[in-house]
């Protein structure tokens, strides 16, 4: 970052280099002295940010649009499900019921599990965290616009995959967490296992890739002056969020590829006749399952953080404690996933350790609800001290979440302890008990989260008295539903059954659930109807409605504009305590940064991590058909795999590929631009020509989660080893020297020619760039030899699991020459410089990587066979 | 370290080694029981593998005591995110203490 020459009255266009080329800016822009004409400012950054109409909107990139639809779409999953819910009640209303037979009960309950845990509830959260991060960072727009649009048209084609099974009579039926043999091939030989296992993981590459997205847009996409310790809180919660995501997330991703490939190709990881162990996936399943109850509730806990203090008047009584405990609370959440496992027959000293830590994990839930209630309980400081905090529908579903998640926490702390457990293991205690956590700590504060930015998304005020009849119905149904199947299953009713005897004494308590459930239902139906009437006929929402004290309330115009703020604010205090409606007008003249529409860019204020200076100007990609291309590929990719199309599979993966090389465009790369003024007197460099541009940062933290799929494989080998039964196999799967030798050499080579390529002059790295390609196309043929090396991998896990680290290692090969190949196309074509090297750094970050995890790799064997050996009983 | 790394260490770095070490021990003892290693009991009647299983928090524990020491040293982090980073850490020592206690009491492979 330099300083702008002092004194100078230029303008901001006129400082630009080729400052003729695109369209006209408004006027007149001074860096930091504001524009005088705020409507020719708001006209200009229309035309360059708007999406289009017609077709148009299919190529929305723009994080309200993106966002709005993934809510919106969520909401559509939410309905389905719940609809699952409602004949599921039925059927369990009345003893020995006909309704439903068992196989269409068993599609039934695992599809509202699936629906609603990765179609409904991760969705809306990353909806509403797309459409609300920016604005509340003082950023335009998400880092990787195009990254959101193809996460939100993964999450479409793969939800639709799902329901339209579900619709043809080919549902999974296993259970949303689809245990091992169950969904194995012998007793599921349908496709619908293999319908959830490729559609999940369609799914969870949405959810990565939002991931992604929302740490790197934390990062480094605030408001100048942000420094971490300012950030709002709900940027902390999903901080933390994002990087449970990328670490919890692989081992699902993992244990749905491994499954599938047993279903597909006979590989046995989870056959315990040929040494696999289906244990290995309640492992690699509760990795990610649990995790993910906290994954769903720190986002509507952040929500929580954030419009409590609004309605109390207060800011949040400890901030520190809060950020503390909810990054305590994340940590802890990867230390509980025995506790489903509690009964499979793992020593007491294990069990003992899993139950201290599901314990202490109440320890930060609490500290948040006692900050919370503090936050209420506090006097008022304006406007007036002696007043008390308002009775507003965003309050009252506060006030639902707080008694059923409280109650939910509790008999989560009763599961927690071994011998409760065991006896209330697999009953309907259990499910009263993710009930009262999921719907308590996640569907109430997202309802208070709704109604609470209502005003923001859609421009309508809300008074409607409809909203509170609406939760009272969902209050008393919910705990009429749920309360009841504490005693259910303490009575001892297992969970997933189709029906019951009359004599077993449910009766009475399952029909006031079912009556209770449908009470429940129609209160969801008059918030829905109240959201509608709302939305149509509401009146417009006056600035900043409720006082708030965050950014997101000091755009321009409600609904916002699609560029959010005419400029960006520096941040000097935290930004929950902010004065919106000062500030809108001031931000709307174009008094800040990147105050001006120019080139047609889509620009925005890049940061340092941690201080918040401005250190970039991050260029936005534009509008694209590419994601929607890009996602309809992944599609065929899914789809072929699904009915067994290999070969068309291999095609429509290398046309991913293909599109995916097609997304860094921009003309703004062309050439050298230099540092450029950016408002208030600072000069900085495109995000192309920057030190840390945000894809080398999105690159590190890809790492994080790509390091956790492998961590987790290498895992299952060695736990299969020394767990599983029919270890080690009779004739141990030895691997040829040469190959490894070769694999070995060529990781040393590659990474040592891309650190040479951005050595000097990188002009002249081509070379280089070359025995990058040639290194990794030789890792990759090493591997090839490697496996085609091994005995029949349908005979032993053993070989199955050397197989699949060397696929590992190949694909990451593959990508390496991918990489290496694009850095020496942009090579050609002119888009590498000395100042613009980001596809060289991509290559030299992934390579440096790729070596010790590509020598653990080949090292594995070794140990594999080692532990295995040790474990001869 | 850049301040980002700072802040990063500064704030995981307790809760960091709390899961190293659970990884460890939960991986060890799970290890050890299978292959047998260490069950024998040896000088003073303690199995090896109690030992180390016991050796891995208290180094963890004395570790994260160690970083608590540093960070209220200061760290040259913010006022906030030092709060934060210290209550982390002391947090972490906490846990440590309280999730790891068993392995010194309870029957190792029953």
């Amino acid at each position: 970052m330099t300083k702008a020459p002092s004194g100078t009255p230029e303008t901001v266009e006129s400082l630009l280099p080729g400052a003729d080329r695109g369209p006209a800016p408004a006027r007149p822009a001074a860096p930091g002295d504001g524009v005088t004409d705020p409507l020719a400012l708001d006209a200009g950054l229309r035309k360059i940010w708007a999406t289009g109409p017609g077709w148009q909107r299919f190529a929305a990139v723009n994080h309200s649009v993106v966002g709005v639809r993934f809510m919106i779409t969520s909401l559509v999953f939410f309905t389905i499900g719940g609809i699952l819910a409602m004949l599921i009640r039925v059927q369990l209303a009345t003893p020995d019921s006909g309704f439903l037979e068992p196989g269409l009960y068993a599609q039934v309950f695992t599809m509202h599990g699936t629906v609603m845990m990765f179609l409904f509830a991760i969705p809306l959260f990353e909806g509403l965290a797309m459409y609300l991060l920016p604005k509340m960072l003082g950023a335009r727009d998400m880092v990787f616009p195009r990254l959101s649009a193809y996460g939100y048209w993964c999450y479409l084609f793969g939800g639709t995959l799902l329901i339209v099974a579900m619709l043809a009579g080919a549902a999974p039926d296993g259970g949303w967490f689809m245990y091992t043999p169950l969904s194995s091939k012998p007793y599921s030989p349908g496709i619908g296992a293999d319908v959830w296992l490729l559609g999940v993981t369609f799914v969870e590459i949405s959810a990565i890739s939002a991931a992604v997205e929302i740490m790197v847009t934390i990062l480094i996409l605030r408001a100048p002056g942000m420094s971490l310790d300012k950030m709002p809180v709900f940027a902390w919660y999903m901080l933390t969020v994002a990087a449970m995501m990328l670490v919890g997330f692989p081992p699902l991703i993992l244990g749905s590829i491994l499954l599938e490939a047993e279903r597909a190709f006979g590989l046995p990881f989870f056959d315990p006749l040929r040494g696999g162990d289906p244990l290995l996936w309640q492992h690699l399943f509760w990795l990610f399952g649990h995790p993910e109850v906290y994954i769903i509730f720190l986002p509507a806990a952040g929500a929580i953080s954030t419009l409590v203090p609004v309605f109390a008047g207060r800011p949040l009584a400890g901030y520190r404690a809060v950020v503390a405990a909810l990054v305590a609370m994340a940590f802890l959440s990867f230390g509980l996933w025995v506790h489903h496992m509690y009964t499979t027959g793992l020593p007491h000293l294990s069990l003992a350790l899993f139950s201290a830590a599901s314990t202490l994990v109440a320890v930060p839930t609490a500290v948040q609800i006692f900050a919370w209630i503090a936050t209420l309980a506090q006097r008022r400081r304006k406007p007036d001290p002696e007043a008390r905090p308002k009775a507003s529908v965003p309050m009252l579903h506060v006030f639902g979440f707080f008694f059923v998640f409280v109650m939910g926490g509790l008999t989560g702390v009763m599961l927690a302890i071994v011998p409760f457990d065991w006896q209330a293991h697999d009953t309907h205690f259990v499910v009263a008990h993710l009930h009262y956590v999921l719907i308590g700590g996640f569907l109430f504060p997202m309802l208070a989260a709704g109604y609470h930015w209502l005003p923001l998304i859609s421009g309508r005020a809300h008074d409607g008295p409809a909203a509170r009849l609406g939760f009272w119905l969902v209050f008393a149904g919910f705990n009429g539903t749920f309360f009841l199947m504490h005693i259910t299953g303490l009575m001892g009713m297992p969970r997933r059954v189709h029906t019951y005897g009359a004599e077993s004494g449910w009766h009475w308590l399952n029909l006031i659930s079912s009556i209770s459930s449908f009470v429940m239902a129609i209160g969801f139906a008059v918030i829905v109807i109240d959201l509608l009437l709302t939305l149509r006929f509401g009146r417009k929402a006056e600035p900043d409605p409720w006082q708030a004290a965050t950014l997101e309330w000091a755009v321009p115009t409600l609904p916002p504009p699609p560029y959010n703020f005419a400029a960006i604010p520096r941040i000097d205090i935290r930004a929950d305590r902010l004065e919106p409606r000062k500030m809108a007008p001031v931000m709307a003249r174009g008094e800040g940064f990147l105050g001006v529409a120019r080139n047609g860019w889509m620009e925005t204020t890049g940061v340092t991590v941690a201080r918040g200076e401005p250190d970039q100007i991050v260029m936005l990609p534009q509008q694209t058909f590419l994601p929607l291309w890009t996602a309809m590929a992944t599609g065929v990719v899914f789809l072929s795999l699904l009915f067994k199309i290999y070969p068309l599979a291999i095609v429509a993966a290398l046309v991913v590929v293909a599109l995916f090389l097609r997304w860094p465009v921009g003309t703004h790369a062309d050439a050298d631009r230099g540092d450029l003024p950016a408002g208030e007197g600072v000069m900085l460099p495109l995000s192309s020509e920057a030190p840390v541009p945000p894809a080398v940062l999105a690159l590190r933290v890809v790492a994080v989660a790509d390091g956790a799929l492998l961590a987790s494989l290498l895992f299952g080998g060695l736990f299969l080893a020394i767990s599983a039964p029919g270890w080690p196999p009779a004739l141990w799967p030895e691997l040829p020297m040469a190959p490894g030798v070769v694999a070995a050499l060529a990781l040393v080579v590659g990474w040592i020619a891309a650190r040479m390529a951005v050595r000097g002059d990188v002009l002249r790295g081509a070379p280089m760039l070359g025995v990058a390609l040639a290194a990794n196309l030789a890792t990759l043929a090493a591997m090839g030899w490697m496996i085609a090396a091994l005995p029949p991998l349908q005979d032993h896990a053993a070989q199955a699991v050397l197989a699949a680290v060397m696929v590992w290692l190949g694909l990451h090969a593959f990508i390496g020459a991918v990489l290496a190949f694009n850095a020496l196309r942009r090579l050609r074509t002119g888009h590498v410089s000395a100042r613009r090297r980001i596809d060289i750094d991509l290559l030299r970050l992934w390579q440096a990587g790729l070596l010790p995890a590509g020598l653990v790799v080949l090292g594995f064997p070794v140990a594999l066979k080692a532990l295995a050996l040790a474990a001869l009983p | 370290m850049n301040a980002g790394t700072r802040i990063l260490v500064a704030i995981a770095g307790g809760f960091t080694l709390w899961a190293l070490v659970f990884t460890v021990v939960y991986a060890g003892h799970a290890t050890g029981c299978e292959t047998g290693w260490g069950l024998t009991p040896g000088p003073g009647g303690i199995a090896p593998l109690r030992i180390v299983l016991v050796l891995l928090p208290v180094t963890g524990f004395a570790l994260t005591l160690a970083g608590l020491w540093l960070l209220r040293r200061g760290a040259g982090l913010a006022p906030r995110l030092a709060t934060t980073a210290q209550l982390l850490t002391g947090a972490a020592a906490v846990a440590t203490v309280y999730n790891f206690a068993v392995v010194g009491i309870l029957p190792l492979c029953v």
